[in-house]
């Protein structure tokens, strides 16, 4: 265990997770589905950069993936979501896990969020077995 | 309010993320390096939102409560697709990675929960 990596790798997971959350409702707000798109150009790109094409979060060669993803969707389950709209100035989307919000309404999704990624996983890994 | 449609959509919704990711992301970095990355943001990031969270194809009723949340966004599928797809290949679970990502998403929480 690196500690220094651990808190690089927490800071830079940390920007794409509150980037994501502020950037992307925002641009929805603004410009709507194309601003939804465009936000993935934004934030994404510049967060796998630097988490990523840059190495900011420790992953080892070999070492089971770990992507930015997972803070991404840590901050917004634990913190909610902030727009900054057009008219009304930053105000909030949605309420996370530290406001209190109902995690057992969410749980549902999660599971099945989690056994569609589940099945993906194993067609990636017949698809790389397969590869020539 | 969950049907077996909403069920479906969403469990395919989980599903088409990390596939699209670990099929194409790997690919265009290879060819392009950085800016391949970049083209990767846009064109599958991006595109699979406007299908999981644009259009809906990911359910979250806990979204139209009085108290909307909290938010699982499709990126769990991201990690948990990727991450599975590597144990399954006989790769190790590498904690020094996993624990950066939990305290990188407390902290993005943290601060998410902070500004208003």
């Amino acid at each position: 265990m690196d500690l220094r990596r651990i808190f690089t790798g927490m800071c830079t997971g940390a920007f794409v997770g509150f980037g994501v959350f502020t950037i992307w409702p925002s641009s929805l707000a603004r410009w709507n589905w194309l601003g939804g798109w465009l936000a993935a150009g934004i934030i994404i790109t510049t967060g796998w950069l630097v988490n990523h094409y840059a190495s900011g979060m420790p992953n080892r060669g070999n070492g089971a993936w770990v992507d930015m993803a997972l803070p991404i969707w840590l901050s917004a389950l634990l913190g909610g979501t902030v727009i900054l709209d057009p008219v009304n100035g930053l105000v909030r989307g949605a309420y996370g896990i530290f406001h209190g919000a109902n995690t057992g309404a969410a749980l549902m999704t999660i599971f099945l969020q989690l056994v569609g990624a589940t099945l993906a996983g194993y067609l990636l890994y017949t698809m790389r077995r397969s590869d020539v | 309010m969950w049907t077996w449609q909403t069920v479906l959509t969403t469990i395919f919704g989980g599903l088409i993320f990390p596939l699209v990711i670990g099929l194409v992301w790997g690919k265009l970095a290879d060819d392009y390096k950085s800016f391949g990355g970049v083209l990767a943001g846009f064109f599958i990031v991006g595109t699979i939102w406007l299908l999981n969270h644009g259009i809906g194809l990911m359910h979250e009723p806990q979204m139209s409560s009085s108290l909307p949340g909290p938010w699982s966004d499709m990126a769990l599928a991201a990690f948990w697709g990727l991450f599975v797809a590597d144990l399954i290949e006989g790769k190790k679970i590498d904690w020094e990675a996993i624990v950066s990502g939990l305290l990188g998403g407390v902290l993005g929480g943290l601060l998410l929960f902070a500004m208003v």
